[in-house]
């Protein structure tokens, strides 16, 4: 025998845990083990494994489940089994699925109400956990995101404040030993334009200037194509494009052949080097509620960095730094850079994690929805709870007929579970439904700007758990009246019955804490709601500056090619003449950015001249904005 | 008087009927071949156990003299006499119901 394998160990230990209180414990072990070597001498060692391990599982799992449920036997019923293990047996499901289908069509007020409100509960609370999931929760879609940082300049204000110049892009680049790389995109992309032509109808397109390396820095591999080389990332021409995988499918019909071809961009011919992987939308990360249709390459060069402050940086930590190293290494490069370049303004920088300036703004508010939500999913559960508490009331009465007639106790508890797994079921059907409209209005909505919401879809684990709850509440308040007349037994339950059939004190008590609880979370909300409500008021009261009633804005692109800035400017004024000579057009104007639109700085600088009050190009006076001082940062 | 139920009756009978010592795992054996039921573990060793809550069999543990069974006792069972009075009265009830099936089996034949 010593020459035969031993039994699996595992099985082997926790049937002898089970079994340990057992009078006979020892002996049945020595059942199993002589057992297991008859099998082994019959099928061989692979088959005895396995049933060593089926029957010592089986058997220790139902000896543990007879030690939880005997402390609730009741001596005088020993002899039968006990309600919960009849409750989880199959025998008779099917007619008891049956009876619980029958009495829920009965009662169909309660089922509609309890959908109703289970499905709002779950569908409202997953939509919000599932948008709130890609933000703050789930890590940002990158390769080993906690490696990336954001630079940003250290002003307030708008887009310029916190850009950089392209010269301190070069020379963190070079002077940054803690970063593998630096790379950044042109902040102000929307100004730029690009007509798609010579394929039917000319397509604007949208398109952002990024470094060469952005991709690269990001760990994001083109799904066709490659990324930009570093010859082409001097180019200044956009004789190479990456189209958005979104574009891709929209405007090229998803044509793999694609890759390779030159198509005509702003009349000049490019070559689509690549196509972005579907779940990389550049927009919807870093520039919510506007649109990116190819990337093209930013020149970091003397060119650029005349701009100004116009790049924003993301940079990728060596492997072992952290964020602490680099932010020391960046603050002795400044001050370096500071003395070498005493003439070169812009010199400041700070770097933070890259999940702070996207989800930054975002977080606060998105937690206090959540907790909204959470607060809705609690009121959902006490509804229910009350609900099946006072149906219970009257169930009592059937129950107690039922248990009279001979109805095993197990059985009753089954169908009562049966019935609130189907309450739960159908609310959390509605639930589904619900969560995946919302969450795809959102998705597709453009009314809000929250990073990352075109890649929002219905979380999972937000379900599954909205799910839980609502069954959980409903499976223990609905099998509770079951449990109490059975364990009353039928001539209690009678006598209980004749003295009063409305309710016993205890579960009147429970219902009285459930409304006090459910008034006191809505108060919550109510406060809350009035709060937010209060705040967008002010929103809508705050001063724009300018007069937004009566105005309307438009863009114009041009693919035409002028001679002189005269030409130019003629053409634009040709427009203007020809808008204000419409009936009921007051006056025209022409901007690059319109007010609210891009938040921008950006100087006007005519040598000899200064403008006098009232004398400012015509957008001033259209959008009735009262100019208070005029400033001249830099020339 | 505690009721007997079909699978308790069965072991009882089974015990009764062993030749040689009445083994637990010996009386499981037997109920599978000859009894024509899937007889689980956890079944049997529970209602080894309500038999015995009951008075109507007892056990004693024995020294193994198997080795297989890697030293651990074997359970010996015995009909107490409220067992098989017990029995008894199943028999007379099964007898007086199965009476019916003499004519039957008479038309049959």
């Amino acid at each position: 025998m010593t020459s035969h394998p031993p039994p699996p160990s595992r099985p082997r230990r926790w049937l002898a845990c089970a079994v340990s209180r057992h009078p006979a414990g020892s002996s049945i072990l020595g059942d199993l083990l002589e057992d297991f070597y008859r099998v082994l001498r019959d099928h061989g060692p692979t088959r005895a494994r396995w049933w060593y391990w089926r029957e010592a599982t089986t058997l220790a799992v139902g000896m543990w489940l007879e030690r939880i449920f005997q402390p609730f036997q009741e001596p005088d019923r020993a002899q039968e089994t006990h309600p919960v293990i009849e409750a989880l047996s199959l025998k008779g499901f099917v007619s008891d699925a049956r009876y619980a289908v029958r009495a829920l069509r009965s009662d169909l007020g309660l089922v509609t109400f309890s959908t109703l409100i289970v499905g709002l509960g779950i569908g409202a609370t997953t939509a919000v956990f599932s948008v709130m999931s890609p933000l703050l929760l789930k890590p940002l879609p990158f390769e080993e995101p906690d490696r990336l940082v954001w630079i940003s300049n250290t002003g307030k204000g708008g887009r310029s404040a916190v850009t950089s110049r392209t010269s301190n892009l070069r020379d963190f680049r070079q002077r940054l030993s803690t970063m593998q790389d630096v790379a950044g995109y042109n902040a102000f992309f929307e100004q730029e334009s690009y007509t798609l032509a010579g394929r039917g109808e000319p397509v604007r397109l949208a398109g952002v200037g990024v470094t060469h390396d952005f991709l690269d820095v990001l760990g994001i591999e083109p799904m066709l194509g490659r990324s930009f080389t570093e010859e082409e990332g001097r180019l200044w021409d956009d004789s190479s494009i990456i189209l958005t995988h979104a574009a891709w499918r929209q405007t090229f019909g998803g044509d793999p052949a694609l890759v390779g071809d030159v198509v005509t961009i702003n009349g000049a011919p490019s070559t689509v080097i690549g196509i972005l992987p579907p779940d990389f939308d550049f927009s919807s990360i870093f520039s919510p509620s506007s649109r990116v249709d190819l990337l093209t390459t930013f020149p970091v060069d003397d060119e650029t960095d005349s701009w100004g402050n116009t790049v924003s940086m993301i940079g990728r930590l060596v492997p072992g730094s952290t964020i602490a190293d680099a932010r020391a290494e960046l603050s002795v490069a400044l001050e370096n850079l500071k003395q070498e370049y005493p003439e070169r303004w812009g010199l400041t920088a700070q770097m933070s994690p890259l999940r702070e300036p996207i989800s930054g703004g975002h977080q606060e508010p998105l937690l206090l929805l959540g907790a909204a939500s959470a607060a809705i999913m609690l009121i959902v559960c006490a509804n229910l709870t009350s609900l099946l508490l006072s149906k219970g009331i009257h169930r009592r009465k059937e129950m107690m007929l039922r248990t009279a007639l001979g109805a095993p106790r197990g059985r009753l508890v089954r169908q009562m579970l049966i019935e609130s797994v189907l309450l739960a079921a159908c609310g959390a059907l509605v639930g589904v439904g619900l969560a995946v409209l919302i969450t795809r209005s959102v998705a597709t909505s453009t009314a809000v700007a929250i990073p990352m919401l075109a890649s929002v879809r219905v979380d999972g684990w937000a379900l599954f758990f909205s799910c839980i709850l609502a069954t959980c509440a409903g499976i223990v308040f609905g099998v509770l009246p079951a449990l109490q007349t059975s364990k009353a037994g039928p001539a209690d339950e009678i006598r209980a019955t004749s003295r009063s059939l409305t309710s016993s004190l205890r579960s009147r008590w429970l219902r009285e804490c459930l409304v006090v609880a459910e008034i006191a979370i809505a108060c919550i909300l109510l406060v809350q709601g009035g709060l937010l409500m209060q705040s967008f008021l002010k929103v809508l009261d705050v001063d724009l500056g300018f007069e937004p009633d009566s105005l309307a804005a438009w863009s114009i692109d041009t693919e035409r090619e002028f001679d002189s800035i005269q030409a130019h400017t003629a053409f634009f004024e040709s427009i203007t003449r020809e808008v204000s000579s419409s009936p009921g057009v007051v006056a025209v104007g022409l901007t690059d950015a319109i007010p609210l639109g891009i938040n921008r700085e950006w100087s006007v600088d005519v040598p000899g001249r200064e403008f006098a009050p009232g004398e400012q190009p015509n957008m001033f006076p259209i959008s009735s904005i009262e100019t208070t001082s005029r400033r001249w940062p830099y020339r | 008087m505690s009721r007997v139920r079909d699978f308790e009756l069965l072991v009882i009978l089974a015990i009764l009927r062993q030749p040689e010592e009445p083994y637990a795992n010996r009386i499981r054996e037997d109920l599978e071949r000859n009894a024509k039921r899937r007889v689980t573990r956890g079944a049997f060793y529970r209602t080894l156990d309500r038999l015995q809550q009951k008075g109507m069999i007892r056990w004693e543990l024995e020294p193994s003299r198997v080795p297989e069974r890697g030293g651990h006792p074997m359970r010996r069972l015995h009909v107490t006499a409220t067992g098989l009075a017990a029995a008894r009265r199943q028999q007379e009830v099964l007898l007086r119901f199965l009476n019916a099936l003499e004519p039957l089996t008479g038309e049959n034949e």
